[in-house]
Protein backbone atom coordinates (compact mmCIF):
# COMPACT_ATOMS: atom_id res chain seq x y z
CA UNK A 1 0.00 0.00 0.00
CA UNK A 2 1.53 3.32 -1.02
CA UNK A 3 2.27 5.62 1.84
CA UNK A 4 0.64 9.06 1.52
CA UNK A 5 3.09 11.72 2.48
CA UNK A 6 3.31 15.50 2.05
CA UNK A 7 4.54 16.64 -1.36
CA UNK A 8 7.62 18.74 -1.92
CA UNK A 9 5.79 21.92 -0.85
CA UNK A 10 4.89 20.26 2.46
CA UNK A 11 1.13 20.09 1.67
CA UNK A 12 -1.01 16.94 1.95
CA UNK A 13 -2.80 15.70 -1.20
CA UNK A 14 -6.44 16.86 -1.55
CA UNK A 15 -7.85 13.32 -1.15
CA UNK A 16 -6.00 13.01 2.16
CA UNK A 17 -7.40 16.33 3.41
CA UNK A 18 -10.89 15.16 2.38
CA UNK A 19 -10.47 11.89 4.26
CA UNK A 20 -9.23 13.64 7.39
CA UNK A 21 -12.17 16.03 7.23
CA UNK A 22 -14.55 13.08 6.88
CA UNK A 23 -13.00 11.33 9.90
CA UNK A 24 -13.14 14.54 11.93
CA UNK A 25 -16.86 15.02 11.12
CA UNK A 26 -17.58 11.36 11.88
CA UNK A 27 -16.01 11.67 15.34
CA UNK A 28 -17.91 14.92 15.90
CA UNK A 29 -21.27 13.37 14.95
CA UNK A 30 -20.84 10.20 17.00
CA UNK A 31 -20.81 11.83 20.48
CA UNK A 32 -23.60 14.17 19.41
CA UNK A 33 -25.67 11.13 18.43
CA UNK A 34 -24.89 9.60 21.83
CA UNK A 35 -25.99 12.83 23.48
CA UNK A 36 -29.21 12.83 21.46
CA UNK A 37 -30.00 9.24 22.55
CA UNK A 38 -29.13 10.05 26.17
CA UNK A 39 -31.32 13.17 26.26
CA UNK A 40 -34.21 11.30 24.62
CA UNK A 41 -33.89 8.63 27.28
CA UNK A 42 -33.98 11.31 29.99
CA UNK A 43 -37.14 12.83 28.51
CA UNK A 44 -38.73 9.38 28.26
CA UNK A 45 -38.05 8.74 31.97
CA UNK A 46 -39.69 12.00 33.04
CA UNK A 47 -42.56 12.11 30.60
CA UNK A 48 -45.78 11.42 32.50
CA UNK A 49 -48.47 12.42 30.01
CA UNK A 50 -50.62 9.59 28.74
CA UNK A 51 -52.16 9.54 25.26
CA UNK A 52 -53.91 6.39 23.97
CA UNK A 53 -52.23 4.99 20.86
CA UNK A 54 -53.95 4.97 17.48
CA UNK A 55 -54.30 1.20 17.81
CA UNK A 56 -56.27 1.57 21.07
CA UNK A 57 -58.21 4.52 19.72
CA UNK A 58 -59.45 2.92 16.49
CA UNK A 59 -60.38 6.25 14.86
CA UNK A 60 -63.69 6.13 12.98
CA UNK A 61 -62.66 8.68 10.42
CA UNK A 62 -59.79 9.17 8.06
CA UNK A 63 -59.50 12.77 9.33
CA UNK A 64 -58.91 11.74 12.95
CA UNK A 65 -56.43 9.09 11.83
CA UNK A 66 -54.36 11.60 9.88
CA UNK A 67 -54.81 14.20 12.59
CA UNK A 68 -53.16 11.79 15.04
CA UNK A 69 -50.37 10.96 12.63
CA UNK A 70 -49.59 14.62 12.09
CA UNK A 71 -49.53 15.42 15.80
CA UNK A 72 -52.89 17.21 15.75
CA UNK A 73 -54.84 15.06 18.20
CA UNK A 74 -56.44 17.90 20.15
CA UNK A 75 -57.59 19.51 16.93
CA UNK A 76 -58.99 16.14 15.77
CA UNK A 77 -60.72 15.84 19.14
CA UNK A 78 -62.35 19.25 18.56
CA UNK A 79 -63.58 18.16 15.14
CA UNK A 80 -64.98 14.94 16.66
CA UNK A 81 -66.58 17.09 19.38
CA UNK A 82 -68.27 19.39 16.83
CA UNK A 83 -69.53 16.29 14.98
CA UNK A 84 -70.89 14.96 18.28
CA UNK A 85 -72.69 18.25 18.98
CA UNK A 86 -74.20 18.22 15.52
CA UNK A 87 -75.32 14.62 15.96
CA UNK A 88 -76.84 15.36 19.36
CA UNK A 89 -78.40 18.57 18.14
CA UNK A 90 -80.21 16.89 15.23
CA UNK A 91 -83.66 15.41 15.82
CA UNK A 92 -83.94 11.67 15.34
CA UNK A 93 -87.48 11.80 13.92
CA UNK A 94 -87.49 8.40 12.23
CA UNK A 95 -86.17 6.65 15.31
CA UNK A 96 -88.75 8.41 17.45
CA UNK A 97 -91.47 7.32 15.12
CA UNK A 98 -90.43 3.70 15.49
CA UNK A 99 -89.99 3.81 19.25
CA UNK A 100 -92.86 5.93 20.39
CA UNK A 101 -95.22 6.17 17.45
CA UNK A 102 -95.36 9.94 17.70
CA UNK A 103 -93.12 12.94 17.23
CA UNK A 104 -90.94 13.80 20.15
CA UNK A 105 -87.80 15.97 20.09
CA UNK A 106 -85.68 13.62 22.20
CA UNK A 107 -84.21 10.71 20.24
CA UNK A 108 -82.33 7.67 21.46
CA UNK A 109 -78.93 8.76 20.18
CA UNK A 110 -77.47 5.26 20.28
CA UNK A 111 -74.06 6.53 19.15
CA UNK A 112 -73.73 9.11 21.91
CA UNK A 113 -71.38 7.01 24.06
CA UNK A 114 -69.07 5.80 21.24
CA UNK A 115 -68.86 9.33 19.87
CA UNK A 116 -68.00 10.72 23.32
CA UNK A 117 -65.41 7.98 23.75
CA UNK A 118 -63.81 8.88 20.46
CA UNK A 119 -63.55 12.54 21.51
CA UNK A 120 -61.93 11.72 24.85
CA UNK A 121 -59.60 9.09 23.41
CA UNK A 122 -58.26 11.65 20.98
CA UNK A 123 -57.82 14.07 23.88
CA UNK A 124 -58.05 12.33 27.29
CA UNK A 125 -57.86 15.75 29.04
CA UNK A 126 -61.01 17.17 27.46
CA UNK A 127 -62.91 17.52 30.78
CA UNK A 128 -66.00 19.19 29.39
CA UNK A 129 -66.61 16.31 26.95
CA UNK A 130 -66.75 13.81 29.86
CA UNK A 131 -69.10 16.06 31.85
CA UNK A 132 -71.35 16.78 28.89
CA UNK A 133 -71.46 13.13 27.75
CA UNK A 134 -71.95 11.75 31.25
CA UNK A 135 -74.61 14.34 32.09
CA UNK A 136 -76.52 13.85 28.84
CA UNK A 137 -76.45 10.04 29.00
CA UNK A 138 -77.59 9.94 32.62
CA UNK A 139 -79.99 12.85 32.97
CA UNK A 140 -81.47 13.02 29.45
CA UNK A 141 -81.54 9.34 28.49
CA UNK A 142 -81.38 7.46 31.80
CA UNK A 143 -78.44 5.41 30.44
CA UNK A 144 -76.70 5.40 33.79
CA UNK A 145 -74.25 2.57 33.09
CA UNK A 146 -72.98 4.24 29.94
CA UNK A 147 -72.63 7.57 31.75
CA UNK A 148 -70.66 5.95 34.58
CA UNK A 149 -68.47 4.10 32.07
CA UNK A 150 -67.53 7.39 30.40
CA UNK A 151 -66.91 9.18 33.69
CA UNK A 152 -64.81 6.28 34.97
CA UNK A 153 -62.60 6.65 31.90
CA UNK A 154 -62.36 10.33 32.84
CA UNK A 155 -61.22 9.45 36.37
CA UNK A 156 -58.65 6.99 35.00
CA UNK A 157 -57.14 9.65 32.73
CA UNK A 158 -57.59 12.60 35.13
CA UNK A 159 -57.39 11.21 38.67
CA UNK A 160 -57.11 14.70 40.18
CA UNK A 161 -60.21 16.10 38.47
CA UNK A 162 -62.69 15.56 41.33
CA UNK A 163 -65.83 16.74 39.48
CA UNK A 164 -66.13 13.37 37.74
CA UNK A 165 -66.60 11.72 41.15
CA UNK A 166 -69.23 14.29 42.03
CA UNK A 167 -71.14 13.49 38.83
CA UNK A 168 -70.91 9.74 39.44
CA UNK A 169 -72.34 10.19 42.93
CA UNK A 170 -75.20 12.30 41.54
CA UNK A 171 -75.90 9.70 38.84
CA UNK A 172 -75.94 6.83 41.35
CA UNK A 173 -78.42 8.67 43.62
CA UNK A 174 -80.55 9.60 40.60
CA UNK A 175 -80.70 5.96 39.60
CA UNK A 176 -81.87 4.93 43.08
CA UNK A 177 -84.23 7.96 43.08
CA UNK A 178 -82.62 9.36 46.23
CA UNK A 179 -83.24 12.93 45.10
CA UNK A 180 -82.54 14.41 48.53
CA UNK A 181 -78.95 13.18 48.17
CA UNK A 182 -78.69 14.26 44.52
CA UNK A 183 -79.70 17.89 45.11
CA UNK A 184 -76.68 18.99 47.24
CA UNK A 185 -74.28 17.31 44.80
CA UNK A 186 -75.81 19.03 41.80
CA UNK A 187 -76.04 22.33 43.66
CA UNK A 188 -72.28 22.11 44.06
CA UNK A 189 -71.78 21.11 40.41
CA UNK A 190 -73.72 24.05 38.97
CA UNK A 191 -71.55 26.52 40.86
CA UNK A 192 -68.71 25.88 38.39
CA UNK A 193 -68.33 27.63 35.07
CA UNK A 194 -67.79 24.39 33.15
CA UNK A 195 -71.03 22.79 34.33
CA UNK A 196 -72.99 21.59 31.28
CA UNK A 197 -76.52 22.93 30.85
CA UNK A 198 -77.99 19.45 31.00
CA UNK A 199 -77.05 19.27 34.69
CA UNK A 200 -78.58 22.67 35.44
CA UNK A 201 -81.78 21.69 33.62
CA UNK A 202 -81.95 18.41 35.52
CA UNK A 203 -81.62 20.19 38.88
CA UNK A 204 -84.21 22.77 37.86
CA UNK A 205 -86.61 19.94 37.00
CA UNK A 206 -86.02 18.29 40.40
CA UNK A 207 -86.84 21.60 42.12
CA UNK A 208 -89.93 21.95 39.97
CA UNK A 209 -91.08 18.40 40.81
CA UNK A 210 -90.53 19.13 44.52
CA UNK A 211 -92.54 22.34 44.18
CA UNK A 212 -89.54 24.57 44.92
CA UNK A 213 -90.34 26.95 42.06
CA UNK A 214 -88.21 29.82 43.41
CA UNK A 215 -85.02 27.78 43.18
CA UNK A 216 -85.97 26.44 39.73
CA UNK A 217 -86.59 30.00 38.50
CA UNK A 218 -83.11 31.08 39.68
CA UNK A 219 -81.51 28.29 37.61
CA UNK A 220 -83.57 29.02 34.49
CA UNK A 221 -82.77 32.70 34.81
CA UNK A 222 -79.09 31.79 35.01
CA UNK A 223 -79.42 29.68 31.84
CA UNK A 224 -81.21 32.54 30.10
CA UNK A 225 -78.49 34.99 31.08
CA UNK A 226 -75.39 32.87 30.46
CA UNK A 227 -76.21 30.23 27.85
CA UNK A 228 -74.86 30.50 24.34
CA UNK A 229 -77.23 27.79 23.20
CA UNK A 230 -80.29 29.27 21.48
CA UNK A 231 -82.46 26.24 22.19
CA UNK A 232 -81.63 26.38 25.91
CA UNK A 233 -82.39 30.09 26.06
CA UNK A 234 -85.72 29.68 24.27
CA UNK A 235 -86.69 26.79 26.58
CA UNK A 236 -85.64 28.82 29.62
CA UNK A 237 -87.76 31.75 28.48
CA UNK A 238 -90.91 29.71 27.90
CA UNK A 239 -90.46 27.76 31.17
CA UNK A 240 -89.86 30.95 33.13
CA UNK A 241 -93.11 32.39 31.85
CA UNK A 242 -94.97 29.24 32.92
CA UNK A 243 -93.27 28.98 36.31
CA UNK A 244 -93.71 32.60 37.26
CA UNK A 245 -97.42 31.99 36.98
CA UNK A 246 -97.10 28.90 39.25
CA UNK A 247 -94.80 30.63 41.74
CA UNK B 1 -19.31 32.96 12.82
CA UNK B 2 -19.54 36.20 10.79
CA UNK B 3 -19.73 34.23 7.55
CA UNK B 4 -22.45 31.98 8.96
CA UNK B 5 -24.55 34.99 9.90
CA UNK B 6 -23.89 36.63 6.52
CA UNK B 7 -25.23 33.53 4.72
CA UNK B 8 -28.11 33.42 7.20
CA UNK B 9 -28.98 37.02 6.36
CA UNK B 10 -28.77 36.25 2.65
CA UNK B 11 -31.12 33.26 3.19
CA UNK B 12 -33.66 35.48 4.97
CA UNK B 13 -33.57 38.05 2.15
CA UNK B 14 -33.91 35.32 -0.48
CA UNK B 15 -36.83 33.78 1.38
CA UNK B 16 -38.64 37.08 1.71
CA UNK B 17 -38.38 37.59 -2.05
CA UNK B 18 -40.20 34.27 -2.67
CA UNK B 19 -43.93 34.50 -3.36
CA UNK B 20 -44.50 31.19 -1.55
CA UNK B 21 -43.45 32.85 1.73
CA UNK B 22 -46.33 35.33 1.52
CA UNK B 23 -48.76 32.70 0.25
CA UNK B 24 -48.04 30.47 3.26
CA UNK B 25 -48.44 33.40 5.67
CA UNK B 26 -51.67 34.53 4.02
CA UNK B 27 -53.17 31.01 4.16
CA UNK B 28 -52.17 30.69 7.80
CA UNK B 29 -53.89 33.97 8.71
CA UNK B 30 -57.03 32.99 6.79
CA UNK B 31 -57.22 29.67 8.65
CA UNK B 32 -56.56 31.26 12.05
CA UNK B 33 -59.34 33.80 11.48
CA UNK B 34 -61.67 31.12 10.08
CA UNK B 35 -61.31 29.26 13.39
CA UNK B 36 -63.94 31.76 14.57
CA UNK B 37 -66.46 29.99 12.36
CA UNK B 38 -65.63 26.59 13.83
CA UNK B 39 -65.76 27.96 17.35
CA UNK B 40 -69.36 29.11 16.72
CA UNK B 41 -70.31 25.45 16.29
CA UNK B 42 -69.13 24.74 19.81
CA UNK B 43 -70.15 27.79 21.90
CA UNK B 44 -69.23 26.22 25.26
CA UNK B 45 -65.68 25.48 24.18
CA UNK B 46 -65.17 28.48 21.91
CA UNK B 47 -61.68 29.52 23.02
CA UNK B 48 -60.49 25.92 23.09
CA UNK B 49 -61.45 25.43 19.43
CA UNK B 50 -59.80 28.71 18.38
CA UNK B 51 -56.66 27.82 20.34
CA UNK B 52 -56.39 24.33 18.86
CA UNK B 53 -57.04 25.38 15.27
CA UNK B 54 -54.62 28.29 15.73
CA UNK B 55 -51.79 26.20 17.21
CA UNK B 56 -52.33 23.46 14.60
CA UNK B 57 -52.17 26.04 11.81
CA UNK B 58 -49.03 27.63 13.23
CA UNK B 59 -47.30 24.26 13.37
CA UNK B 60 -48.34 23.07 9.91
CA UNK B 61 -47.42 26.34 8.21
CA UNK B 62 -44.14 26.69 10.11
CA UNK B 63 -43.33 23.14 8.99
CA UNK B 64 -44.27 23.92 5.37
CA UNK B 65 -42.31 27.17 5.25
CA UNK B 66 -39.26 25.43 6.76
CA UNK B 67 -39.24 22.54 4.29
CA UNK B 68 -39.94 24.75 1.29
CA UNK B 69 -37.11 27.06 2.33
CA UNK B 70 -34.71 24.18 2.97
CA UNK B 71 -35.51 22.28 -0.19
CA UNK B 72 -36.15 25.27 -2.45
CA UNK B 73 -33.05 27.22 -1.51
CA UNK B 74 -30.39 24.54 -1.00
CA UNK B 75 -31.50 22.08 -3.70
CA UNK B 76 -32.47 24.91 -6.07
CA UNK B 77 -29.06 26.49 -5.73
CA UNK B 78 -27.34 23.18 -6.46
CA UNK B 79 -29.55 22.53 -9.49
CA UNK B 80 -28.96 25.91 -11.12
CA UNK B 81 -25.26 25.80 -10.15
CA UNK B 82 -25.40 29.22 -8.48
CA UNK B 83 -23.90 27.52 -5.44
CA UNK B 84 -20.50 27.64 -7.22
CA UNK B 85 -20.62 31.44 -6.99
CA UNK B 86 -20.85 31.25 -3.22
CA UNK B 87 -18.31 28.47 -2.78
CA UNK B 88 -15.85 30.30 -5.04
CA UNK B 89 -15.61 32.91 -2.26
CA UNK B 90 -13.73 32.21 0.96
CA UNK B 91 -16.69 30.38 2.49
CA UNK B 92 -16.14 26.95 3.94
CA UNK B 93 -18.74 24.29 3.28
CA UNK B 94 -19.79 23.90 6.91
CA UNK B 95 -20.26 27.68 7.08
CA UNK B 96 -22.56 27.52 4.08
CA UNK B 97 -24.75 24.73 5.59
CA UNK B 98 -24.90 26.29 9.06
CA UNK B 99 -25.57 29.70 7.54
CA UNK B 100 -28.47 28.33 5.53
CA UNK B 101 -29.78 26.55 8.60
CA UNK B 102 -29.59 29.67 10.79
CA UNK B 103 -31.37 31.66 8.07
CA UNK B 104 -34.17 29.11 7.75
CA UNK B 105 -34.61 29.00 11.53
CA UNK B 106 -34.73 32.80 11.74
CA UNK B 107 -37.43 33.02 9.10
CA UNK B 108 -39.39 30.19 10.76
CA UNK B 109 -39.14 31.92 14.13
CA UNK B 110 -40.39 35.15 12.57
CA UNK B 111 -43.34 33.26 10.98
CA UNK B 112 -44.20 31.54 14.26
CA UNK B 113 -44.08 34.79 16.24
CA UNK B 114 -46.23 36.58 13.67
CA UNK B 115 -48.87 33.84 13.58
CA UNK B 116 -48.83 33.42 17.37
CA UNK B 117 -49.40 37.16 17.82
CA UNK B 118 -52.41 36.99 15.48
CA UNK B 119 -53.78 34.01 17.42
CA UNK B 120 -53.12 35.71 20.75
CA UNK B 121 -55.03 38.84 19.66
CA UNK B 122 -57.93 36.71 18.43
CA UNK B 123 -58.07 34.80 21.72
CA UNK B 124 -57.80 38.01 23.71
CA UNK B 125 -60.76 39.50 21.81
CA UNK B 126 -62.73 36.35 22.63
CA UNK B 127 -62.10 36.81 26.35
CA UNK B 128 -59.50 34.09 26.78
CA UNK B 129 -57.59 34.16 30.05
CA UNK B 130 -53.83 34.03 29.48
CA UNK B 131 -52.29 30.67 30.19
CA UNK B 132 -48.53 30.04 30.39
CA UNK B 133 -49.06 26.76 28.54
CA UNK B 134 -49.76 28.77 25.37
CA UNK B 135 -46.18 30.07 25.38
CA UNK B 136 -44.91 26.57 26.11
CA UNK B 137 -46.85 25.16 23.14
CA UNK B 138 -45.50 27.84 20.78
CA UNK B 139 -41.92 27.29 22.03
CA UNK B 140 -42.21 23.57 21.44
CA UNK B 141 -43.57 24.11 17.93
CA UNK B 142 -40.33 25.97 17.26
CA UNK B 143 -38.30 23.08 18.73
CA UNK B 144 -40.01 20.71 16.28
CA UNK B 145 -39.17 23.12 13.45
CA UNK B 146 -35.52 23.17 14.60
CA UNK B 147 -35.34 19.40 14.09
CA UNK B 148 -37.36 19.16 10.88
CA UNK B 149 -35.45 22.01 9.18
CA UNK B 150 -32.15 20.21 9.85
CA UNK B 151 -33.62 17.00 8.40
CA UNK B 152 -35.05 18.86 5.40
CA UNK B 153 -31.60 20.26 4.56
CA UNK B 154 -30.09 16.79 4.90
CA UNK B 155 -32.68 15.26 2.56
CA UNK B 156 -32.29 18.08 0.04
CA UNK B 157 -28.59 17.17 -0.13
CA UNK B 158 -29.14 13.41 -0.38
CA UNK B 159 -32.02 13.34 -2.85
CA UNK B 160 -31.94 14.46 -6.43
CA UNK B 161 -35.37 16.03 -6.75
CA UNK B 162 -37.43 18.45 -4.68
CA UNK B 163 -40.41 16.08 -4.57
CA UNK B 164 -38.45 13.15 -3.16
CA UNK B 165 -36.81 15.43 -0.63
CA UNK B 166 -40.14 16.93 0.52
CA UNK B 167 -41.75 13.46 0.63
CA UNK B 168 -38.92 12.04 2.75
CA UNK B 169 -39.15 14.98 5.18
CA UNK B 170 -42.93 14.64 5.41
CA UNK B 171 -42.57 10.90 5.98
CA UNK B 172 -40.18 11.53 8.89
CA UNK B 173 -42.57 14.15 10.30
CA UNK B 174 -45.34 11.55 10.41
CA UNK B 175 -43.07 8.80 11.76
CA UNK B 176 -41.78 11.16 14.43
CA UNK B 177 -45.31 11.46 15.83
CA UNK B 178 -45.87 7.72 16.12
CA UNK B 179 -42.49 6.43 17.32
CA UNK B 180 -44.20 5.17 20.48
CA UNK B 181 -45.98 2.61 18.33
CA UNK B 182 -42.66 0.89 17.77
CA UNK B 183 -42.90 -0.29 21.39
CA UNK B 184 -46.32 -1.76 20.66
CA UNK B 185 -44.99 -3.37 17.48
CA UNK B 186 -42.13 -4.87 19.48
CA UNK B 187 -44.63 -6.27 22.00
CA UNK B 188 -46.77 -7.83 19.24
CA UNK B 189 -43.73 -9.31 17.50
CA UNK B 190 -42.36 -10.73 20.77
CA UNK B 191 -45.67 -12.50 21.35
CA UNK B 192 -45.31 -14.07 17.92
CA UNK B 193 -41.75 -15.14 18.76
CA UNK B 194 -40.02 -12.58 16.53
CA UNK B 195 -37.11 -11.00 18.41
CA UNK B 196 -36.00 -7.78 16.76
CA UNK B 197 -36.07 -5.60 19.87
CA UNK B 198 -32.57 -4.19 19.32
CA UNK B 199 -33.35 -3.28 15.73
CA UNK B 200 -36.60 -1.57 16.72
CA UNK B 201 -34.90 0.23 19.58
CA UNK B 202 -32.25 1.53 17.19
CA UNK B 203 -34.95 2.85 14.86
CA UNK B 204 -36.77 4.34 17.85
CA UNK B 205 -33.72 6.34 18.91
CA UNK B 206 -32.67 7.29 15.39
CA UNK B 207 -36.05 8.68 14.39
CA UNK B 208 -36.95 12.13 15.69
CA UNK B 209 -39.40 11.81 18.56
CA UNK B 210 -41.91 14.60 18.00
CA UNK B 211 -44.48 13.12 20.35
CA UNK B 212 -42.52 14.32 23.36
CA UNK B 213 -42.32 17.81 21.90
CA UNK B 214 -45.99 17.94 20.95
CA UNK B 215 -47.06 20.07 23.93
CA UNK B 216 -50.06 21.49 22.08
CA UNK B 217 -51.63 18.01 22.15
CA UNK B 218 -51.49 17.66 25.93
CA UNK B 219 -51.96 21.29 26.81
CA UNK B 220 -55.14 20.27 28.70
CA UNK B 221 -53.08 18.21 31.14
CA UNK B 222 -52.76 20.32 34.25
CA UNK B 223 -48.97 20.33 34.63
CA UNK B 224 -47.76 18.96 31.33
CA UNK B 225 -44.04 19.32 31.98
CA UNK B 226 -41.69 19.94 34.86
CA UNK B 227 -38.63 22.20 34.67
CA UNK B 228 -36.15 19.37 34.23
CA UNK B 229 -38.25 17.71 31.53
CA UNK B 230 -38.29 20.98 29.58
CA UNK B 231 -34.51 21.20 29.96
CA UNK B 232 -34.02 17.66 28.59
CA UNK B 233 -36.47 18.27 25.76
CA UNK B 234 -34.58 21.39 24.77
CA UNK B 235 -31.26 19.51 25.00
CA UNK B 236 -32.71 16.67 22.91
CA UNK B 237 -33.93 19.00 20.16
CA UNK B 238 -30.59 20.79 19.95
CA UNK B 239 -28.55 17.56 20.03
CA UNK B 240 -30.71 15.87 17.37
CA UNK B 241 -30.68 18.95 15.12
CA UNK B 242 -26.88 19.20 15.50
CA UNK B 243 -26.46 15.57 14.43
CA UNK B 244 -28.62 16.16 11.34
CA UNK B 245 -26.85 19.40 10.44
CA UNK B 246 -23.34 17.97 10.83
CA UNK B 247 -24.44 15.00 8.73
CA UNK B 248 -25.51 17.54 6.09
CA UNK B 249 -22.05 19.09 6.32
CA UNK B 250 -20.51 15.62 5.84
CA UNK B 251 -22.66 14.92 2.77
CA UNK B 252 -22.11 18.41 1.38
CA UNK B 253 -18.33 18.24 1.84
CA UNK B 254 -18.25 15.17 -0.41
CA UNK B 255 -20.25 16.80 -3.20
CA UNK B 256 -18.53 18.08 -6.30
CA UNK B 257 -19.80 21.07 -8.24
Amino acid sequence: MPCVSPDSSGQLPYSMIEMRRGIFLFFLILPLLGLSIFTQHQVEKRFKVFLPSIVEMKPSSFIYFWGSLLGLRRLSSDLAWIRLLQYYGTLEREEEHIHHGEYCDRGEYENLLPMCQEVVRLDPYFHYAYLFGGGSLAFNHQRYDEAIELLREGIKNNPKFWKFRLYIAAIVFTRTKEYDKVVPLLEEAIRYRDCPEVVKIFLANIYKAKGEYGKAIVIWENILATSRNEWARATAQSLLQKMEILH
Amino acid sequence: MRKIFAIGEYTIKENIRHKIFYTILLFAFVIIVSSLLFSMLSPEEETRVILDIGLGTIEIFAFLSAIFAAVGLVLGEMENKSISLILARPVRRFEYIWGRYVGILSISLFNILLMSSALFILLFIKGWRFDFRFLLAVTFIFLKVIIISALAILFSLISTSAISSISATFFLWVLGHVTDHLKYLNYVLLQKGVKITIFLKAIYYLLPNFQYLNVKDYIGYQNPLGGTTIFWQLAYSLAYASVATWLSVLVFSRKEF
